[in-house]
């Protein structure tokens, strides 16, 4: 099957096409928001307040660009929505290549393809039920550091296509969703 | 038990009160009407008889407790890890979707809109899931209550679990009084016959169906996103966080199998899983086939979504169970394939009006054919699986 297109994002918003023939119910029709518009917006955690972080690592296609992988976004968004309702600062963060993974972690960095992501999270808890999640990924610990030291990147996602080998039924998401996610 | 269910699923009595407003114009009420206009049967007014049970409706199980309580008793197994199971806990008791099953007010005018042979599929698919969310309902709930003394974490998620599927359950059931219908839970309770499935088969089970429940609804409701057009009722739109509890009930089992990892360990628990990866595929690609035109009506392709959906759940498993199945071996999809025609010809001797000793004479044939392929996708290759923790990690490259 030939690799399909991206989901458009919300900065590029697509037209939809005429409306079918079909009796759909005025309410139902277009009630679902597409996935980029529908993240609560958030303040994320104070970068200078020193937290003891949670790293799950494994290569950058695996959290961005999997099928199997695009709940990520949906625990992420879940999560977000949950600590707004509640008044709390929102303390996920992405990193792509982080500076302090060859420097703290040299044998973790050598298992891993790169460009490699860190999921960071001061939460060991919802970090655990990640890894369970997740499986294919290392944690690792960095405790009393800042979200600014953390998040210190030595490399940008790269703008990899679609998977060639894509079978859902709908278009992936669109590239980016992560990047209100780093600082 | 029954007035407790009927409390917290409002069953029937208000289902058939809401309904009475609207019954003139979609359902006229005949005296003693067996059936519908649809050809349902009906239980009493405005109650449906549940669907008939056949192999491939949602199942209600049942498994030795006594046995559950020997795995999971903390005295007994002083050594079960228990922090991957309290992490869980600690997600479930968050209950991200407190507020979420609040209906909308677009649920009576989409029933409305849904009329002639999509109504009748319609509202069949509301039953099987409405059923399949009852029956993890009553499962998690005995759990729950078996497991409260020798193991107070594991039961309290359990009973976290019986409280998603009572919201789900009871938001589908709703859903169906938008039909004029509902279905009577507390005489399905004590009326259906229970699957009976040794503990650790139970888990394998009901990991497959959240994880593949997961699958289906969230692809339903990408595929809705990205063509709003598709969309014809509103139940879709809580489809992406009311799924998000299915994936995580599938990850709570996750982490009780890797408690016990004498569960994933060994060539029984292999073949095993590979039997319980095949069932739930099998019977979900030969379930959605005869009914395609109702995920046609959404404008999904019932295979590819279907494949989808089992490629997927697939790949989730292989995180967990020793071993599945190989579905992009040369084959698979011809065999499945070949099944489903099988299929639609045993409904089509089904509906036809031949004497019932000759219909069952012409079914034999083909349930030996699918039982054969059954029997041969049983032995075709797999891909050795399993959670890293358990199988090791050394030379993955992640």
């Amino acid at each position: 099957m030939a690799a399909p297109q991206r989901a458009h994002s919300v900065t590029a918003p697509q037209v939809g096409p005429v409306c079918s023939p079909r009796s759909v119910a005025a309410h139902a029709k277009g009630a679902i928001k597409p996935m980029e518009s529908t993240f609560t917006q958030f303040n994320l955690v104070d970068k200078t307040k020193k937290l003891n972080w949670v790293a799950l690592l494994a290569n950058a296609e695996f959290f961005f660009n999997d099928a199997q992988n695009e709940q990520i976004a949906e625990n992420l968004r879940e999560r977000v929505r949950y600590l707004t309702e509640k008044g709390e600062e929102v303390e996920m963060l992405f990193v792509c290549e982080p500076e302090w993974l060859e420097r703290l972690f040299p044998e973790e960095a050598k298992k891993l393809r790169r460009p490699a992501v860190a999921l960071l999270c001061p939460d060991q808890s919802w970090m655990t039920f990640m890894r369970i999640r997740l499986d294919r990924v290392i944690e690792v610990k960095l405790p009393n550091m800042s979200a600014e030291e953390v998040a210190v990147s030595t490399q940008q996602v790269p703008k990899f296509p679609p998977p060639a080998n894509w079978t859902a039924p709908y278009k992936p998401y669109a590239w980016g969703w992560w990047e209100r996610f780093m600082l | 038990m029954q007035s407790t269910l009927s409390t917290r699923f409002g069953v029937a009595r208000s289902a058939t009160r809401n309904a009475g407003a609207r019954r003139a114009v979609v359902q006229p009420v005949r005296a003693a009407a067996a059936t519908d206009d649809l050809g349902f049967k009906m239980m009493r007014k405005g109650v449906k008889e549940a669907a008939k049970e056949t192999i491939l409706s949602p199942r209600f199980y049942t498994t030795d407790f006594d046995e559950m309580d020997e795995i999971f008793n903390l005295e007994k197994n002083p050594n079960l890890p228990m922090a991957e199971l309290e992490a869980m806990l600690s997600e479930f008791r968050k209950d991200y979707n407190q507020k979420h099953f609040v209906r909308n007010d677009g649920f009576a005018e989409a029933a409305e809109a849904i009329q002639g042979p999509m109504r009748k599929i319609f509202i069949e698919f509301l039953e099987r899931s409405c059923t399949a969310e009852f029956s993890g309902f009553l499962l998690y709930k005995e759990l729950g209550r078996r497991l409260q003394k020798s193991n107070p974490v594991v039961a309290e998620i359990f009973t976290l679990l019986a409280r998603d599927e009572a919201r789900h359950a009871g938001f589908i059931n709703k859903a169906l009084s938008d039909f004029n219908l509902a279905l009577d839970l507390g005489f399905l309770t004590k009326n259906r016959t229970y699957t009976f499935f040794q503990p650790k088969y139970i888990i394998y089970a009901t990991y497959l169906s959240e994880k593949i429940g997961y699958w289906r609804y969230i692809s339903i409701y990408r595929h809705l996103q990205r063509n709003p057009d598709n969309q014809l009722y509103p139940m879709f739109e809580y489809f992406e966080n009311w799924c998000q509890d299915e994936n995580r009930h599938g990850d709570f089992l996750t982490a009780i199998l890797k408690a016990r990892p004498e569960l994933l360990n060994g060539w029984e628990a292999r073949m095993w899983s590979r039997f319980f990866c095949l069932s739930v595929y099998i019977t979900m690609y030969l379930n959605d086939h005869s009914r395609a035109s109702f995920y046609g009506a959404l404008g999904l392709n019932t295979t590819q979504f279907n494949r989808h959906v089992i490629l997927e759940t697939n790949n989730s498993t292989a995180r967990v169970f020793p071993e599945v199945p190989d579905i992009e071996a040369p084959g698979f999809w011809d065999r499945m394939d070949r099944m489903v025609g099988y299929n639609t010809k045993l409904a089509e001797i089904g509906a036809s009006d031949a004497p019932a000793a000759l219909k069952t004479l012409q079914k034999l044939p083909l349930f030996e054919r699918i039982f054969a392929e059954c029997v041969q996708l049983f032995f075709m290759p797999t891909k050795r699986a399993g959670s890293l923790d358990i199988e090791g990690a050394a030379g993955v490259l992640y």
